[in-house]
């Protein structure tokens, strides 16, 4: 038999059907988004608070927020937290509640025939959760702990201090409890952030998985009659839109053996008419292993294991991250090599082949999302959050083909160029004493 | 239906002339293929001088191939809508693609030109090595505890097979020739020590001959060297290691056992679940809620195809002395050993194995095809019968308390094979 020099024959790629969520309102006023799928006997639920993230935290109380959603799990009026965790292994599954920037995520699955009792599980730390001191006095101490272990890690150092590059004292930059408030807060507190923000009205739950849409919403309807209310309507500060510190800003860890490199800046948020010209051009440049960036600083020139750039989003900014780990004598090489290609990125035009090569990249890697049921789950959690259209991801194959090189070179021209960059470096102390040479 | 017949995963199984075992495994849910190759050699292949390698040669087959040059595998898959990667273990290395369904031809392709003609050069394995080196700071020389731990598997393990990394040393990656590479390849990567499996969206009719056209004229070798794994009994083993980069105490525990699918590794990983297995867990009860002297802990049987490890690791409070953590740990396996475990923590544990065969993650359980193919290669590869995977969650479904009592009387409650490391911190983690 013959042995072919290039790849078979292949089809189109075919066309993913995906179904659309049935959307409900419950009379508390809590959106529903429901998606029946039976590829496996298993419900994924995600319950979306809208204003109970880190960046909620008072001035005085940041960490709380964070504290709040995993002291939810804590105990209730009627369960210790052992029974918490014990009946939700029990249905074969897990429930956990954290704190991101901007939202508090409910995140449970569980045995399709389970799903009444994980549902009244649920119920019972949505309205019930009593924050027992004993639970507090642990996640004190433990957090403390923690958050020891996370600054000798390069990549939480370089992340916390990026972030307070691009935001400066906007929320934002919160990525970590602070330590005083840390020492402060008491139950009494983490039950008024409850009290105050755990509200149905203006919340999302979403449903995927094996289950009857009618049978779901009778025991939504029973088991969260009582939870009532709406969220205080507080905004955010408007976050900037140029870093606050731009250019390089080291941080020393004594016994790095290689530094962490991270460059950033401020870019329009998911929502933003380009938005999709702006992926694509980040995509390209260090998305994948045929990105720009992985293509030279790891396969030309051996300088990083991992590199890499991609987009954080806010829901009214987005934060450019580009990143390698490389070692203490190459830092200012692979610096150099990540602004050349981002500089290139800017300023020269995009061959049609390359872009359509990250265009099929970036809808493959979409397709992938939606092969399980929590895949699918978090695919709407971005929609609600961004508050894209509910046919964003049915339309984002389309949005993707249509758009231009000349699309993308504008928005790379204008949003990424190296002056614009906070330039994070974690590592021996001495590389804050070397200059990059262009 | 019975509640473990559902979490099967269906397959065909065909050998081609050359001793290439193939799995096809349709599943259509997702208009998405897998395509995996898992050879068998990993870092217990590895004689002295030569650590890394096997992981070293992974990255190789990502640099050319006869009709694939040098960093087109990435292009191909990426610009065609998919993505990919590689692992080496210690008892197996893996490729694979997940690709839209209509690629399957090109996932096909490309893993039959690897395996057919692999084409480097001294620049590329430089290049390669560099990354590599790289790659091991990142993950280890970089880390808090990650040298421990390395140090720590040195520790548990007699036998050189198993007691050294997968990452290998700086020293022995600078040793690594081209002639190496060649070697390896033609040792180990060849058809009869393979076995390809295709899972997800596609007709087993179109594929099969496609199979046979790739793959059936590669020629086969000769079976590759067997390795002696095989662990003495011993004494207790215990060192001290200070860590400069970790700023939190820490203590690792580990007791060698019987490998996977050993009735006594059955029951260990049950054990495994009633001790460790999440926040429900003894231990977790016991020493961070109760005690409340640990920050947290990991852990648990492994099952590898050969001797080995039940481990456990407890991050814990500066103030408290390892050696009363150690008291509690001992305290908790001793009870297990004299009592069992209770009924409520057996329904707790059967309903937590059935449901992770449903995991939501891209690499383990029945959602994904690659999560599919994985589970089919590990059987094929490690027990030698892909059937081991469907019979396995039967296996641990059956265990009874009595079983779970006996093997961790027999493997944990003792120091007979036990190794325990005390890591002191030397950093601050500075805070404020």
């Amino acid at each position: 038999m013959s042995v072919p020099t290039t790849p078979p024959p292949d089809h189109p790629i075919g066309e993913l059907r995906l179904p659309l969520p049935e959307e409900h309102v419950l009379p508390n006023r809590l959106q529903l988004l429901m998606i029946p799928d039976a590829r496996a006997p298993r419900v994924e639920l995600r319950l979306i608070i809208p204003t109970a993230g880190r960046a909620f935290d008072e001035e005085s109380m940041v960490g709380l927020a964070a504290a709040t959603a995993r002291l939810m799990t804590a105990g209730t009026r009627k369960r210790s937290s052992f029974q918490i965790e014990e009946e939700a292994d029990r249905y074969g599954g897990a429930l956990a509640v954290s704190a991101n920037t901007e939202i508090a995520l409910l995140q449970a699955h569980c045995l399709s025939h389970h799903l009444p009792q994980m549902i009244d599980l649920v119920a019972d730390i949505l309205l019930n959760p009593v924050f027992p001191s004993e639970e507090v006095e642990i996640d004190r101490a433990n957090t403390l702990q923690r958050l020891r272990l996370q600054r000798t890690q390069p990549d939480f150092l370089a992340d916390e201090r990026l972030r307070r590059s691009l935001f400066g004292t906007h929320p934002y930059h919160r990525v970590a409890p602070d330590e005083n408030a840390l020492q402060r807060w008491q139950p009494e507190h983490l039950q008024a952030f409850h009290a105050q923000r755990y509200r149905p009205a203006g919340a999302t739950l979403i449903v995927v998985g094996d289950f009857r849409t009618t049978r779901l919403v009778r025991l939504l309807e029973t088991h969260l009659s009582a939870w009532q209310g709406e969220p205080p309507d507080d905004k955010l500060p408007s976050p900037p839109h140029e870093p606050a510190e731009k250019g390089e800003q080291f941080v020393s860890r004594d016994g790095s053996v290689q530094s962490h490199l991270m460059l950033g800046t401020l870019v329009p948020p998911r929502s933003a008419p380009d938005s999709l010209d702006l992926l694509l051009g980040v995509n390209l440049l260090g998305g994948g292993a045929s990105s720009r960036l992985f293509r030279t600083v790891r396969e030309q020139y051996g300088y990083a294991y991992s590199v890499n750039a991609h987009i954080d989003y806010y829901r009214r900014i987005g934060a450019f991250v580009a990143q390698a780990q490389t070692a203490t004598d190459n830092t200012r090489d692979a610096l150099r090599q990540i602004l050349y290609e981002i500089d290139q990125l800017t300023h020269q035009p995009i061959p049609a082949h390359e872009l359509q090569a990250t265009k099929n990249y970036l809808i493959g890697r979409h397709t992938l999302g939606w092969i399980t049921l929590g895949g699918i789950a978090d695919r709407f959690v971005q929609t609600v959050v961004h508050r894209l259209p509910m046919d964003y991801w049915h339309r984002y194959p389309e949005l993707v083909h249509a758009v231009s090189s000349e699309a993308v070179q504008q928005v790379c021209a204008r949003y990424l160029q190296p002056e614009r960059m906070s330039i994070v470096m974690v590592g021996d102390p001495g590389i804050a004493a070397t200059e990059t040479l262009s | 239906m019975d509640r473990t017949a559902l979490a099967r995963i269906e397959f065909k199984e065909y050998t081609l002339a050359n001793g290439l075992r193939v799995l096809f495994s349709p599943h259509r849910v997702a208009p998405v293929i897998t395509v995996l190759v898992m050879y068998k050699v990993g870092s217990r292949d590895e004689p002295p001088g030569k650590t890394g390698f096997a992981h070293l040669f992974e990255h190789m087959m990502f640099q050319g191939s006869a009709n694939v040059p040098r960093g087109k595998h990435f292009e191909y898959v990426e610009s065609n809508g998919g993505v990919l990667n590689g692992f080496t273990s210690y008892d197996c290395t893996a490729y694979f693609e997940l690709l839209p369904a209509s690629k399957l031809p090109l996932g096909l392709w490309l893993e039959a030109d690897r395996m057919r003609s692999l084409q480097v050069s001294q620049e590329n394995l430089d290049n390669q090595r560099a990354v590599v080196k790289e790659e091991r700071r990142l993950s280890t020389d970089n880390q808090p505890y990650a040298r421990a731990l390395e140090r720590f598997r040195e520790l548990a393990y007699d036998n050189f097979a198993n007691q050294h990394s997968v990452i290998g040393s700086m020293e022995d990656l600078d040793n690594a020739t081209l002639e190496d590479v060649q070697q390896f390849f033609r040792t180990y990567y060849a058809p009869n020590n393979a076995v390809l499996v295709i899972a997800g969206d596609y007709d087993l009719r179109r594929a099969r001959p496609l199979v046979r056209q790739l793959f059936e004229d590669i020629p086969p070798q000769a079976p590759p060297p067997s390795v002696d794994l095989s662990e003495p009994d011993r004494a207790e083993r215990r060192e001290v290691f200070h860590d400069p980069l970790a700023s939190v105490p820490a203590l690792a525990f580990a007791w060698k056992i019987p490998p996977r699918c050993a009735p006594d590794n059955d029951a260990l990983q049950i054990a495994g679940e009633v001790l460790v297995g999440g926040r429900a867990s003894r231990l977790y009860q016991r020493l961070v809620k109760q005690e409340a002297v640990a920050v947290s802990l990991s852990g648990g049987a492994e099952a590898r195809p050969a001797p080995s490890l039940f481990r456990l690791f407890v991050l814990h409070h500066p103030d408290i002395p390892p050696e009363r953590i150690e008291q509690m740990v001992y305290e908790e396996i001793a009870r297990l050993a004299e009592e069992g475990m209770t009924e409520t923590e057996q329904e707790r544990i059967r309903t937590q194995l059935i449901a992770r065969r449903w995991s939501d993650h891209l690499y383990y359980g029945l959602q994904s095809p690659l999560g599919r193919a994985l589970g089919l290669a590990f059987a094929t590869v490690f027990d030698g019968d892909p059937n081991t995977i469907n019979q396995e969650l039967e296996r641990l479904l059956r265990i009874e308390s009595r079983e779970v009592q006996q093997a961790t009387q027999r493997y944990l409650n003792t120091a007979r094979n036990r190794t325990v490391m005390t890591i002191i911190p030397g950093a601050q983690g500075g805070l404020g």
